[in-house]
């Protein structure tokens, strides 16, 4: 073998998938070929996902690796359902449900939260037929999950109100305290503060038996009092949670609360402090197995940190760090959101290019699996970084396009964030 | 320690010229052993257990010369976490790590991450020395003053330069700048095109209308059209409310689209049109609008092999280049290098409030040996970054990126590979094909010349 010719011109990445049908046979493909994607080492500063490049003669190394890639996910899903049809045999109908979550919970670690969806249903369908409601417990909470990671806390609430009210009646304390849990998450993310107060405080009561679950509802308890700038409270009970997850081991779960951590240093400006928790956060995710999402969520605060901090370099820089995890683990909606952090960096340089990175996070919340509440909160940013390279007409549009999106997904308190950023437009 | 007796430095050391080192690690014998040796050189040492107790030692009070790191367990991702974390301190210890049994490929690439030093474990008592003498060596540093710049104003942008190369672009600008003539500049990554155009523009007839400026690679291709031209409402999904387009924003001025290779055939053929006929039509519009600027194009590509490839119209690239100007690599600018991160240190010291009044002769070295693929951006984006982690008036080696940073002393050339065995040479260069070709293994034997299967036998073996 002889070193051949030089190696072609590598193309953009926008450029390979506009070569690509956009068709169902070819997503494992297009993925892999957005994560096998590289940035030139030069510094490319409006670089976004769409820009990086992919050596043409990389692809067909790739094909074997997207054709084992799909071939092993499916082979687990037809175990999944083998297995439940087995179990629907031999009349266990609980282990069929079981199955069903499993394939359903395999097809929501890849992303596809349709199909996630679809098998959760289904699983549900079974579920309800049958004399013992646990599986039909477990399963609403699987789908409360799956709806809330999806923004549509409505029917998240709804499913995790139907597990919570079978959980009780069959006096599953377990069962209430996780429903509980979910119930608090949700109507954290909505902004419902009392509320989400007393879910949490509720599920403590039943779930004084589980270490973890304490910890779990601990800290739901120190993140919401964080947003509420409790701040004594919510150290409390972030103490609280960290000595939980402590003792039991677990490594997720202490980086959670440091993170949270982190963010409530940074709330009180102290951010110094804030960066060694953030820090210290990613320490404990070493040698735990890549945990991407958590890492990410970390990741991110601290680039919104040193964004407050007017550290902007070390902003991008940290940004730059999380964006390859994103494209690696291919995980969209994080890179979303680095993308509206990196137009908020440009902002702050007053850089009109810096749009870009606002419409690539629309573009992104746009995929396969549509995120309209994330796609709302991209607007809003994108408007104030139009309102502050004074294109008022520019702002007041994307404004009116998230509140669109926002009455359709029920965001009470985003809404009413942009109403008044629209009456401030409208001053003369 | 007999290395200490030296005139005043830079670097982290205590009042008595001894050598601040704080190591970090379980295992009781390893610390003792370490402990007794930096005692016998007078050195101090503190010891905590754990990144969370060392991170408390990192963001207090105390200055030290270096992290010594036990990785006993995923020493990979433990490095990186490491890597990660100096580089974001305050004052920027080196890092040294200590592993059972490093595979040549783990220490190529903490060389590569700038770690100071891989040592195996047991470290013994002469291997010891011998790091504490590179820290030493990499702690001194003799301060040399900042020179003094005059900028050059151009708005509100400044140019530094005093080389010859730049002053034949000087001479260019100066007798293409009174004219409309449309210029075309060559010219890599970060060499400053949109000064030279924003020069032309402001010493040009058209200096108090609107200089706007488009860069071509920066916009995704399905939004380029309605940045360049503008939009109406509604004309697609994002068209939230009408837009002027930057062409007509620099009507009267100067537009200037960089990186104009990157542009799609379609679109290159709607800008010739705007240039020959003077309109454009607004995406969504079929209303045409007169247009007058003069423009100004920048690239980093080779446009003429592009037209031969058909990736680049030669009508409108003759329209383009009606005279063309090329800007040298900061590496072909000579002393404009210091004279530059002098400029940046003190532009980013008032910006972050910090005064500066020298720089360091190890960082001057570093600068020097650098490649700078990025031209004065990524120098500017070096300067910045040393700004905000430098806590004196001197820049330093230690506020450089660390990956730059081999431990060689002052004066050698960080390049010069350390004499070494054939193994680790076979290895280095396996990683570094591997590099160039993004982890493909195919690719990487068809480059070197040998089986696919041999190539991964030695990556296992090397543990590349």
């Amino acid at each position: 073998m002889s070193r051949g010719t030089e190696l072609p011109p590598p193309l953009r990445v926008e450029q390979a998938l506009r070569l690509l049908p956009d068709v169902d046979a070819l997503t494992p493909l297009r993925a892999l070929l957005v994560s096998r994607s590289r940035a030139r080492p030069s510094a490319e500063p409006y670089r976004t996902v769409g820009k990086r490049f992919v050596q043409t003669t990389d692809l067909a190394e790739l094909v074997p690796q997207a054709v084992a890639r799909v071939s092993e996910h499916l082979a687990a899903l037809y175990q999944a359902a083998v297995e439940a049809l087995e179990a629907d045999q031999r009349d266990d109908l609980a282990a069929a449900v079981r199955a069903l979550l499993r394939a359903g919970a395999l097809e929501e670690r890849v992303g596809r939260d349709t199909q996630a969806h679809a098998w959760y249903e289904h699983a549900l369908g079974l579920a309800e037929g049958l004399r013992d409601r646990q599986p039909e417990i477990e399963t609403l909470r699987h789908l409360g999950h799956l709806e809330a990671t999806r923004g549509r806390f409505e029917d998240a609430a709804r499913r995790y109100q139907r597990s919570l009210a079978l959980a009780e009646a069959e006096l599953d304390d377990d069962g209430t305290a996780r429903a509980c849990l979910g119930l608090g998450g949700v109507a954290q993310a909505q902004a419902r503060w009392q509320g989400a107060a007393s879910w949490y405080a509720r599920g403590l009561r039943h779930a004084e038996a589980d270490r973890g679950l304490t910890a779990d509802l601990l800290f739901g308890l120190g993140d919401l009092a964080r947003e509420r700038e409790q701040f004594d409270v919510a150290e409390d009970h972030l103490g609280r949670a960290q000595a939980a997850f402590e003792d039991i081991g677990k490594v997720d779960g202490a980086a959670r609360v440091l993170n949270a951590w982190g963010a409530l240093e940074a709330s009180r400006e102290r951010r110094a402090e804030a960066l060694r928790r953030y820090h210290e956060g990613l320490a404990r995710l070493q040698g735990a197995g890549r945990n991407a999402q958590l890492e990410m969520a970390i990741r991110l605060n601290l680039a919104r940190l040193y964004l407050d901090w007017q550290r902007l370099p070390d902003a991008e820089d940290e940004i730059r760090v999380a964006e390859e995890i994103a494209i690696v683990y291919n995980l969209t909606r994080q890179l979303a959101r680095l993308y509206v952090v990196l137009g908020m960096v440009r902002g702050q340089q007053r850089d009109e290019t810096g749009f870009v990175f606002f419409e690539k996070a629309i573009e992104l919340c746009r995929g396969d699996e549509p995120l309209p509440r994330l796609e709302a909160e991209v607007y809003v940013e994108y408007a104030l970084f139009r309102k502050a390279l004074g294109e008022p007409d520019e702002a007041r549009g994307y404004l009116e396009r998230a509140r669109e999106i926002l009455e359709v997904v029920h965001h009470g308190a985003l809404l009413a964030r942009v109403d008044a950023e629209l009456a401030q437009l409208a001053l003369p | 320690m007999t290395t200490m007796d030296r005139p005043a430095t830079l670097g982290a050391t205590a009042p008595h010229g001894q050598l601040r080192l704080l190591v970090v690690g379980r295992d009781a014998t390893v610390l003792r052993e370490l402990a007794h040796y930096a005692e016998m050189e007078s050195g101090v040492l503190e010891q905590v257990a754990d990144p969370p107790s060392a991170l408390r030692v990192l963001t207090g009070d105390v200055e030290l010369a270096a992290v010594i790191v036990l990785l006993d367990h995923d020493p990979d991702e433990q490095l990186g976490w490491w890597v990660d974390v100096l580089r974001r301190m305050p004052r920027r210890p080196r890092l040294v790590a200590l592993v059972p049994a490093p595979s040549i490929g783990f220490t190529l690439r903490a060389a590569q991450l700038g770690v100071l030093e891989v040592l195996p474990l047991p470290v013994g008592r002469e291997r010891f020395l011998d790091l504490l003498r590179r820290i030493q060596a990499a702690a001194d540093e003799v301060a040399l003053p900042l020179p003094e710049v005059t900028p050059l104003g151009i708005g509100a942008f400044q140019v530094v330069s005093q080389s010859p190369a730049m002053m034949s672009v000087f001479r260019v600008i100066a007798q293409v700048a009174p004219s409309t003539a449309t210029v075309l500049i060559y010219g890599e990554s970060g060499t400053g095109k949109e000064l030279v155009a924003r020069a032309i523009h402001e010493h040009g007839p058209r200096a108090k209308a609107a200089f706007v400026a488009v860069n071509c690679a920066a916009i995704p291709e399905n939004l380029l059209e309605s940045e360049l031209f503008g939009h109406e409402k509604g004309a697609f999904t994002g068209a939230v409310a009408r837009k002027t387009g930057r062409f007509e924003r620099a009507s009267g001025g100067t537009l200037f689209m960089d990186e104009i290779g990157d542009m799609s055939v379609a679109l290159q053929s709607k800008i010739l049109r705007a240039v020959q006929e003077r309109e454009i039509e607004r995406v969504g519009s079929t209303d045409s609008i007169p247009v007058d600027v003069r423009l100004i194009a920048a690239t980093n590509q080779d446009l003429k092999a592009l037209i031969a490839q058909g990736r680049f119209r030669e009508d409108l690239y003759y329209r383009l280049a009606v005279v063309t100007i090329a800007l040298p690599p900061l590496a072909e600018r000579g002393d404009d290098l210091l004279a530059l991160t002098a400029h940046f240190l003190r532009e980013f010291g008032q910006r972050y409030g910090k005064t500066f009044t020298g720089i360091a002769d190890r960082a001057l070295d570093l600068l020097r040996h650098h490649d700078w693929v990025g031209n004065v951006r990524e120098l500017r984006n070096v300067v910045e970054r040393a700004v905000l982690v430098a806590d004196g008036p001197v820049l330093r080696a230690e506020h450089l990126p660390e990956e730059w940073r081999t431990g060689a002393p002052a004066g050698r050339s960080p390049e010069v590979p350390a004499l070494t065995t054939l193994n680790e040479m076979e290895a280095r260069h396996i990683s570094r094909v591997l590099e160039h070709t993004a982890g493909q293994i195919g690719e990487a034997a068809r480059i070197l010349g040998v089986h696919r299967n041999t190539l991964a036998r030695k990556i296992r073996e090397y543990g590349l």
